[in-house]
Order: structure tokens, then C-alpha cells, then sequence
């Protein structure tokens, strides 16, 4: 790498990666491309910079052998002229990552369903590669043009860098139980990571953020157990999620294929569209020529009250089709909503 | 000869590019090179219902298939159109990375029952599979009367049945008896 100095016209940040920023550049031969850079940390020696190039380097390496549908390729690495970062150089996918849709919004289980079978394929292609991403998580998830989902960042994480270099936020929200405890990456590992990625898409950032965070209770041990689900999210998917995210690895989902199987099987109707805010969460979906809401308000931790109703697409009158009779409990709204949104 | 490890013959299986070395390894042994250290892998593919069952074996002249895969592939709930698309990508996805170098499908055949819908179907699905093999590697179709015709003197029912003939025939343990068709289809095709 160290041979070979960059040529690449950089522009505009479009997202923070593990490691460094990203960009949009041009490059002589591909276009339009993005570009992650990795800078050294003024603090680090220069073996250590020297070192963690290295092994960048032979990550590089398994990159190249990586072209496949759901992977966004690679096209090389090459030093900046000063010699203190990396530049990654891969393709853009103009949809941008997952990250800012689990921002916005939870996201449908058809829609998390499409995800989920884009990056098994492209997971699948990297394990029978003999290789393990180590880094599954919505950043690293790209939409092409055509709305695909893509793999992105595989094989620039070690594990020495899983534990002993991470502290972007959010990262360690994927490091599976097992890792934490001084147990190498692995499969199931990946298997793991997916299920905390599925498990945010469904959820949004703004349910994911109301819990403590994982990170800080992964290592304890059942963590699955721990998950707060919006009422919305059939119980087959809770069963499958968890599945991916046992303490024992013996007991998790063992392989790609066994979580298609798993995937196959999951219901995808009702589909509700979902919105999390502070106070309120708000339901909907589309039945013959109707919408149907559902509204629930949290006036605090622990009163929350409830109602549904139906509106016309085009004219005609609401009809309310459910509520809670008056402020109840949070628990019994949840058992309520539970009831009426997956009947 | 030499033997390489399983992690390193994996590697082996895909060029710099990703691309699956198998047809690489073929013409090297046409040119007269040493390259039996990697054995063909073929898959033995049984569609039913909205399942395919796929038996990954290596095959190696003189020696019985060794199991390195069984497993079944479902078509996922809801959109149909969507769920074929899932079940083509996959087992492209599979048979690509894996270097799978022959696919046989169970063909269709006349039942003694009425033909219902579940049928048509279950025949949809096995048109995708096939098409989807046939993008990746060489595919053959064979019928279970045309094993029976074919291989040994038995019909094939009788093969499947008889744990004895597994024992001897086919190295894996972890073959499910239900899978058993699906890798009887891999001994008919190494017979032809």
C-alpha cells in the first residue's frame, strides 16, 4: 500500500464510519466513489500506526476476493501523500446506510424482512469465504440505487480492534456475549450482531435510546430477555431475534441458513407504518380503502391510554374501532395494544 | 498429492476475484495437472411443497459422497412473486459460493392423485430452483423411475429405505433420512 499515494479528488463528508469519516470523491478510473480515511490518532506511536496499517493491509487482501450482489466492493486502499491516514476507497451507494432510517423511524417487518435477505446473502458469501465481518450493524449497511441492501466494512476489524479499539457509539451495542467475555469472533458472533441490527431497525432509534443501552448489560448474560419490543412486533419475530442472540452459542442460531429458514417463516401481515415520539406512539396501515390508527399517549412511565379509529382514503367519516377505557396502566396498554395490533 | 486443510481448500474455492474456481480446477485436469486434492462438489436438490432439500456432497472417484451440507430452504410468507425471487437468490447464493460443480433436481412427475393447486405450485417452485442451478452450474433433472430403471437392481424406494445401503454407500452421519432422495439422486448421477 505504502507504494501507491492517493489520487483521489475528495469532497464532501457523507457519514462517520468506525474508524474515520467518510466521503464522496472522484477517482481517475471509477467515477464517483466513496471514500472512507482513516487518520492516525495524534497519540499513537509510531509503531503502533505503523502496526495498525499493516493490518489493514492484510485485511485488504480478503477484500479483493469479496465481489458479490449484496457486498459493496472495495476498489483499493491507498496511503494519503502525507502518510498519516488510509484511504478506502469502495463504491457509493447512493441510498446511504441503514443508520439514518433506524434514526428516522422503526421500520416494517416487510421492509426489515427485504433487509434482512439482502444482507443474509451477502453474509452467507463472506462465511463461505471463510471470513467474518465482525462489525454487523445498521452504518454498515448501504442502499444501492435500487434499494439492495449491501454489506459494507468487512475485514477491516480484528479482534483486537473489537474490544480493544472500540468506542464509536453504538458499536459495542453489537459485540455478542460470548466476545465480551474473552471468546474469539466467530459465525455466530455475525449471527448475533444481525439479530441487534434487526432488532434496532424494527425499533428506531428513539424506543432503542428509552432502555439503557446494551453495552452495559450484554456481558451480564441474557440479554435477549431484556429486549423491549414495540407491541406491534409479532411474537414469531421475538422468537427468531432472541434465537440469534442466546448467551450459548450452542443454543443461537448456528448459520445463515438457519436464520433464512427462520426468516421464511415469519408472518409479514399486519404491516404497520410506526412512529416513536416522546410522548406518543402512532401506528398505521392501509385496509381496503381505509387507514387505520392507532394512537397511544404516554402521559407518563406508568399511565398510558390508548385508542383506534379508521379514516377514509378519499371521503367519508372516522370510525373509532377501540380504546382503553380511560388512563391504565403501562402494562395493561401494552397487553391491550399487543391484542389489537396483532389479532 | 497433498491434502490441504478444509479452511484453506474454502479459500481455494473462489479466485482473487470471488469467482468460484471450480471451472479452473477442470481445465487444469484436462491439461494433465495434479489437482485431486479438491474434490467436485455436487448438491442433490428435492423440491415439495414450498421446501427445497439440498444434499451437498464431495464426490471423488471410487469413494462414497462425503455429506458436507443438508439442508432445507423454505419459501418465505406473504408476496409470492417476492418469495420465488428469495428462493432463486439463495440457492444462486449458495451453489455460487459454495463451488458447487453439478446440480440435479428431482424432475416432475404425473401423481396417481388429482392434480391440485398445491401441486402446480410445488412444480412453480421447482421451475425457479431449477433455472437458478442452471445459472450457476451444470443441471440434470432425473424422475425417481428413471433411477429405478437406472440404478442398481432395486427400485428407488427400496434404496431409501434401506439404512444398510447408507452405511455403505454414503459418508455422513448427519444425513437425515428425509434427505435421503435428494442424495440418492447424487449415487443415480455419478452411475450415468
Amino acid at each position: 500500500m505504502s507504494k501507491f499515494k492517493s489520487n483521489l479528488a475528495i469532497g464532501k463528508k457523507i457519514d462517520n464510519g468506525h474508524f474515520g469519516e467518510v466521503h464522496m470523491a472522484d477517482d481517475d478510473v471509477h467515477g464517483q466513489v466513496a471514500v472512507k480515511i482513516i487518520r492516525r490518532d495524534p497519540n499513537e506511536d509510531d509503531a503502533t500506526w505503523q502496526n495498525m496499517k499493516k493490518e489493514f493491509m492484510s485485511e485488504a487482501q480478503l477484500l479483493a476476493k469479496a465481489a458479490h450482489p449484496n457486498i459493496v466492493p472495495v476498489y483499493h486502499l491507498v496511503e494519503s501523500n502525507d502518510g498519516q491516514s488510509i484511504q478506502y476507497c469502495m463504491e457509493y451507494c447512493s441510498g446511504g446506510s441503514l443508520k439514518s432510517i433506524y434514526e428516522a423511524r422503526p421500520q416494517s417487518i416487510s421492509e426489515v424482512r427485504k433487509i434482512a435477505n439482502d444482507v443474509l446473502l451477502g453474509l452467507d458469501a463472506l462465511h463461505a469465504r471463510g471470513m467474518i465481518h465482525r462489525d454487523i450493524k445498521p452504518g454498515n449497511i448501504l442502499l444501492d440505487g435500487n434499494g439492495t441492501a449491501r454489506i459494507a466494512d468487512f475485514g477491516l476489524v480484528t479482534d483486537r480492534i473489537v474490544l480493544g479499539y472500540a468506542s464509536q457509539q453504538g458499536y459495542k451495542d453489537h459485540v455478542a456475549y460470548e466476545v465480551w467475555h474473552g471468546k474469539g469472533t466467530s459465525v455466530r458472533s455475525d449471527i448475533w450482531a444481525l439479530g441487534m441490527t434487526l432488532y434496532r431497525l424494527l425499533h428506531g432509534e428513539a424506543w432503542y435510546t428509552e432502555t439503557d443501552l446494551p453495552r452495559y448489560h450484554i456481558r451480564d448474560g441474557n440479554f435477549c430477555d431484556r429486549l423491549k419490543w414495540l407491541p406491534h412486533i409479532p411474537k414469531q419475530w421475538r422468537r427468531m431475534i432472541r434465537a440469534m442472540m442466546y448467551d450459548d452459542t450452542d443454543r443461537r442460531l448456528q448459520s445463515v441458513g438457519q436464520v433464512q429458514n427462520a426468516l421464511s417463516r415469519l408472518p409479514v401481515s399486519p404491516d404497520w407504518a410506526c412512529e416513536v415520539r416522546r410522548a406518543e406512539v402512532e401506528w398505521s396501515r392501509q385496509s381496503g380503502n381505509r387507514v387505520v390508527w392507532v394512537l397511544l399517549n404516554r402521559h407518563s412511565s406508568r399511565k398510558h391510554e390508548w385508542r383506534s379509529w379508521s379514516e377514509p382514503l378519499t371521503t367519508g367519516r372516522s370510525k373509532t374501532l377501540a380504546r382503553s377505557e380511560g388512563v391504565i396502566s403501562a402494562s395493561q396498554a401494552k397487553k391491550e395494544l399487543e391484542a389489537h395490533l396483532l389479532p | 498429492m497433498f491434502e490441504l486443510s478444509s479452511e484453506l481448500a474454502k479459500r481455494l474455492r473462489h479466485d482473487f476475484r470471488g469467482e468460484p474456481t471450480s471451472s479452473i480446477y477442470r481445465l487444469h485436469r484436462r491439461r494433465g495437472f495434479e489437482v485431486s486434492f479438491l474434490a467436485d462438489r455436487w448438491v442433490g436438490i428435492v423440491v415439495s411443497g414450498k421446501q427445497a432439500t439440498l444434499v451437498d456432497a464431495e464426490v471423488v472417484d471410487g469413494q462414497p459422497p462425503r455429506l458436507q451440507n443438508d439442508l432445507h430452504m423454505k419459501l418465505q410468507s406473504g408476496d409470492r412473486a417476492e418469495a420465488l425471487a428469495v428462493m432463486s437468490q439463495q440457492i444462486t447464493n449458495y451453489l455460487r459460493e459454495n463451488g458447487i460443480e453439478r446440480v440435479v433436481v428431482k424432475g416432475s412427475s404425473a401423481g396417481k392423485t388429482a392434480m391440485k393447486l398445491s401441486h402446480l405450485e410445488s412444480a412453480e417452485l421447482r421451475g425457479v430452483v431449477i433455472s437458478s442451478a442452471a445459472s450457476v452450474c451444470d443441471t440434470s433433472i432425473k424422475k425417481t423411475g428413471v433411477i429405478s430403471r437406472t440404478y442398481g437392481s432395486r427400485k428407488a424406494n427400496e434404496y431409501i429405505e434401506d439404512d444398510e445401503h447408507w452405511n455403505t454407500h454414503f459418508d455422513g452421519d448427519a444425513l437425515k433420512k428425509g434427505s435421503r432422495e435428494a442424495a440418492l439422486l447424487l449415487l443415480a448421477e455419478r452411475e450415468d
